[in-house]
């Protein structure tokens, strides 16, 4: 027996090398119907075809599932603000056609225009200010927002100079190839009130429009996509609001897409509102001034 | 994820760009048509509106057009302004439709940004239909919530989908 373990020994052959094993699935999951292990990456069991079951995959897909409805609700949320703003400016549109038209505008006429025009943005004013007490909280400004504030600050008077310019452009363009004679705003061009329409024109746009354009619908859509992707759809969005021009809808667009990058440059909403108030004011002072 | 879950979820949601793509390549034909007969149709139109209008004067669009050139040289000027003003309506009609025909080409690749131009868009026009004429509100009223409806959730789908594409490459 003493010399036999080593006789045998040496006339064995050496083991051979073990084959590296075949790569195994990180994560095997149990199928609840056939109590079988299928690999977690597997759509359905491997024996039985009932769909797989990853308690992980399932706590993320419910995190995803929670994700996905909170940011159904939110966008919800601005739709149906977007949509009773369409709904306000239609109203609007109603009023004017159902007042019968007195050319020269008086003063009285002017007066109750302006009214009409007041009592809308205030009811814009209101409904988006609640709608941004109600959000601010949940649409935050995306991180990188203000990275290049310098620029943003640097750039706003040539491009407002550019967009001026555009605006002109594209409006003498259209007015040439069609052949028509551009139209004046009646109430503008009637002379009364003047400091009440500047500020109904300037000053309640600039800061409401931006605040539900720029504030809430490009921060949303910042969270979900690029930022070029984010101006363009909130850009979408300001232009589809001037239903009463819906003709100048690529020019409004442009402008939409430029407030839109100047936030994010500068990560400041005064920037845009700033420069859309320059922009509506320099453009009714010049309608007044020619009219 | 790799989930069988997400899977599903992502093929619901490839479903609901699908159906924005067919939503949107429907109004912008339909919309493309209808502005396009419009455009061609525009003298028509305006024939009709200026003699209802000279007719309530007891005069019609043929008597006017048969005065002397130099009498209806004003008359010529407004109607040429008003002609253009039509086709200006219609022609941005005609780039409304075309303007959905590249939102629905552009579905797989920018999805937010097609479908909520298509959706933001297509409210803006009926907006401005009910403004106008305001008895079109229930005109179609049906097809109209189907089609707001349908684009609401594909932009939904859209933003989780975009979302997802991000994560994607941030990894």
């Amino acid at each position: 027996m003493n010399g036999e373990p080593s006789d045998a020994q040496s006339d064995d052959p050496e083991p051979p090398p073990k084959e590296p094993a075949p790569p195994q699935p990180q994560h095997m999951v149990l199928c609840r119907r056939c109590r079988r292990f299928s690999p977690a990456e597997a759509v359905r069991c491997l024996f039985c075809r009932a769909p797989s079951r990853d308690p992980e995959a399932e706590r993320a897909a419910d995190r995803h599932r929670i994700e996905t409805e909170e940011s159904g609700k939110r966008f919800s949320a601005l739709f149906w603000v977007f949509g009773i703003l369409l709904a306000v400016n239609v109203g609007l549109s109603w009023y004017f056609r159902a007042t019968p038209d007195v050319k020269p505008m008086t003063e009285s006429s002017v007066g109750n225009s302006a009214m009409a025009l007041t009592v809308a943005e205030v009811v814009d004013a209101i409904l988006v200010t609640f709608a941004f007490v109600r959000l601010r909280s949940i649409i935050e400004p995306v991180s990188g927002i203000g990275s290049r504030r310098r620029l943003g600050w640097l750039l706003a008077i040539p491009l407002l100079a550019l967009l001026l310019v555009a605006n002109t452009g594209y409006h003498w363009v259209l007015m040439t190839i069609a052949g028509i004679r551009p139209e004046v705003d009646e109430i503008v061009a009637s002379g009364h009130h003047r400091i009440w329409l500047l500020a109904l024109y300037c000053l309640q746009p600039a800061i409401i429009e931006e605040l539900f354009c720029r504030r809430l619908a490009f921060d949303f859509f910042s969270h979900h996509t690029t930022v070029g992707t984010a101006a363009f759809a909130s850009a979408a969005m300001f232009a589809s609001m001037h239903t009463g021009a819906l003709i100048s809808f690529p020019y409004f667009v442009l402008f939409g897409f430029v407030m839109a990058w100047l936030r994010w440059w500068s990560g400041t909403l005064l920037l845009p509102i700033i420069l859309h108030f320059a922009h509506n004011f320099l453009i009714s002072i010049h309608e007044m001034a020619t009219t | 994820m790799n989930s069988p879950y997400s899977s599903l979820a992502t093929s619901a949601r490839s479903q609901e760009l699908k159906k924005a793509r067919g939503i949107l390549w429907f109004v912008g034909i339909l919309t493309l048509l209808f502005q396009g007969f419009l455009f061609s149709n525009a003298r028509n139109e305006l024939d009709q509106v200026m003699n209802a209008e000279l007719g309530k004067n007891g005069a019609s669009l043929a008597q006017v057009q048969a005065l002397p050139e130099a009498q209806r040289a004003e008359f010529d000027k407004e109607y040429a302004s008003a002609f253009g003003k039509v086709r200006l309506i219609y022609g941005a009609g005609i780039a409304l439709g075309v303007i959905f025909i590249l939102c629905a080409l552009s579905v797989d690749r920018k999805p937010v940004a097609a479908t909520v131009t298509g959706l933001v868009l297509y409210l803006g026009s009926i907006a401005v239909q009910v403004a106008l004429v305001p008895e079109s509100i229930v005109q179609g009223i049906i097809v109209k919530i189907l089609i707001i409806g349908g684009l609401i959730s594909s932009v939904k789908a859209a933003l989780v989908i975009e979302k997802e594409r991000r994560s994607q490459a941030v990894n």
